[in-house]
């Protein structure tokens, strides 16, 4: 049985009506005629196999968000028929065109004119569109890098913010490439036209295409790592965004197509479609933190210990997660009721991060005295980043207080069985409990609240080499 | 040198100038320049609808009438002049070219 319609994904840029024109003379060529362009793809209609001529047309007063061509779009598209040229749908400004007849007329005789059209139209949509998503994009990759000097562990060890720079950045060098590709070639088309000749724009479709594989095995990539080796909060985050990104995709084409379906006039389509769009991306968003901070936070999705107290006016969770280090490793206590906390375990193929505690019960008595511990393991996988993220640990306590006098000063490494060791300064204070250990591939920085001994800092070395 | 706009009319601006002599609407001028011209010059649906446009807003050409869609055009005072104005051009062009290589008004 013959397939009713065809959808597919097309690599071309806007303003490329000759590659565009060309692409559906071979699909015609093999039976498929164009339909519709729509933003989740092309649809193409069967038809007899046969030799038709496409024309891209620019329409520059049009707008994807007219209910129906105006009265004097109808009128261009009558001088298009009266020469043979039947309307095969349109997109926007963008108006295509099929004649069957074997030399016709085309549709642009005058380059001039041609042009003047495409760049009118391209003001309009494309260029608009493309500097705002660039000026977005360049926003990220800016606040990627400053994260990757602030914090560089915390962000590669997560796979979604890697991700998601890593799609900005193509992001990026592909509205530039397009902008680029674009002024060039109307500067160029400017100066032939001038002189009465069309200028051909250079092929788009095949950096479209590669940009199109790179972004998917991105993709592939980010998906593999949250929902494969991810903890239970990167995984439920890895399958919102999933649902998060279409969901918005459609429900802000739904509204612009059901207004377009009941004739809404272009301004009343676009001012609720932008409202529609503005309010469903907050209300899912806020929705996503609201789950990702029930999931993180043990309430919702969770094999962790839901066990609560009061204390203060405020309930407490108590976490028992399984710790490599524990404070009874190092000291006998008396104390039974110990929180331990996994707070954060944050893996790529790049860095792992686990923020670790084990504290008592704010009720308890005594709080202040009982032995309690906190630490931070940095497991470096790509050991080219393991000198970034040391340098960046041993400036953390200046950058966190840069009104203190609050460093790390070098102390005896050999007691944790470590390459370097450096321990927290405070001006006021003197030495502090607080230590950077660094290890082969491993930074630690650990906190006591008491002064741990040398027999103490060999187990600790121990245990996190072993853990 | 680069072309002013309406400073010298191609000859696709001509021959719609010309045609709307008498009044007619844009698919007339598609039908008549050819024509007129024994298929040499040909104006495409698109380079038409835009050029009428402009002849518009130029004040060159006036619209005399409207049937539903089908619109109707006759050129204006200015418009003429513009076409007499290109007309001596070219004239003056033909007359530099037999005075070089001899003709009809050598």
């Amino acid at each position: 049985m013959m397939r009713k319609t065809k959808l597919r994904m097309e690599p071309y840029s806007f303003f490329d009506h000759t590659g565009i024109s060309a692409h559906l003379e071979r699909m015609a060529r093999k039976g498929w005629m164009i339909d519709k362009i729509a933003n989740y793809g092309w649809r193409y209609r069967p038809m007899e196999p046969k030799a038709v001529h496409f024309a891209v047309s620019y329409y520059p007063k049009a707008s994807e968000f007219d209910p129906e061509p105006s009265e004097d779009q109808k009128i261009f598209h009558d001088f298009c028929a009266h020469t043979g040229w039947k309307l095969a749908c349109t997109s926007a400004q963008m108006q295509i065109f099929y004649n069957e007849e074997e030399y016709p007329v085309p549709i642009e005789t005058d380059p001039v004119l041609e042009l003047e059209a495409i760049h009118a139209s391209v003001k309009k949509g494309f260029l608009p569109i493309y500097f705002l998503l660039l000026a977005v994009c360049i926003l990220q990759i800016f606040t990627f890098i400053s994260s990757l000097r602030s914090d560089p562990a915390a962000l590669l060890s997560n796979p979604a913010r890697i991700f998601s720079g890593f799609c900005f950045l193509l992001l990026a060098i592909s509205f530039v490439v397009e902008l680029v590709r674009y002024f060039v070639w109307h500067s160029k088309a400017k100066k032939a036209a001038e002189y009465g000749r069309f200028l051909k724009i250079p092929g788009t479709s095949g950096f479209q295409k590669t940009l199109f594989a790179v972004i998917l095995t991105g993709i592939a990539c980010w998906a593999a790592g949250s929902l494969l080796w991810g903890n239970s909060t990167q995984k439920w985050l890895g399958i919102l965004t999933f649902i998060y990104v279409p969901a918005l995709f459609l429900i802000v084409n739904g509204v612009k197509e059901f207004l377009k379906h009941r004739k809404a006039s272009r301004s009343v389509n676009l001012t609720l479609t932008m409202l529609a769009s503005f309010m469903s991306a907050f209300v899912m968003l806020e929705l996503i933190t609201f789950l990702i901070l029930r999931i993180s936070s043990g309430t919702l999705f969770s094999g962790r210990d839901r066990a609560t107290y009061e204390y203060n006016g405020r309930t407490w969770s108590i976490y028992q997660d399984e710790l490599p280090l524990v404070v009874e490793d190092l000291t006998d206590v008396d104390y039974r009721e110990y929180i331990k906390e996994n707070i954060r375990d944050e893996s790529t193929f790049l860095l792992r991060q686990s923020i670790m505690a084990q504290y008592p019960r704010f009720d308890a008595d005594n709080y202040d005295e009982i032995p309690r511990l906190s630490y931070t393991i940095v497991t470096v996988r790509a050991h080219v980043l393991y000198d970034m993220c040391k340098q960046n640990l041993l400036r953390s306590w200046e950058q966190l207080y840069p009104d203190s006098e609050r460093y790390y000063v070098p102390a005896d490494a050999a007691p944790w069985g470590a390459d370097e060791a450096y321990r927290l300064y405070e001006s006021l204070f003197g030495l502090q409990n607080d230590y950077l250990l660094c290890y082969d591939n491993l930074l630690v920085e650990i906190s006591f609240n008491w002064e741990p001994s040398a027999e103490q800092m060999r187990i600790v070395g121990e245990r996190l080499l072993a853990g | 040198m680069p072309r002013v706009k309406f400073q010298t009319l191609t000859e696709q601006m001509f021959y719609t100038l010309l045609c709307l002599k008498e009044e007619c609407c844009g698919m007339d001028i598609l039908d008549r320049v050819p024509a007129m011209t024994a298929g040499r010059v040909k104006i495409g649906s698109g380079t038409l609808y835009t050029l009428l446009e402009q002849f518009l807003d130029a004040g060159m050409i006036r619209e005399t009438k409207a049937e539903g869609r089908r619109r109707s055009y006759l050129i204006t005072d200015m418009g003429k002049e513009m076409l007499d104005k290109e007309c001596e051009r070219l004239k003056a062009q033909l007359a530099d070219y037999h005075l070089i290589f001899g003709g009809r008004n050598a």
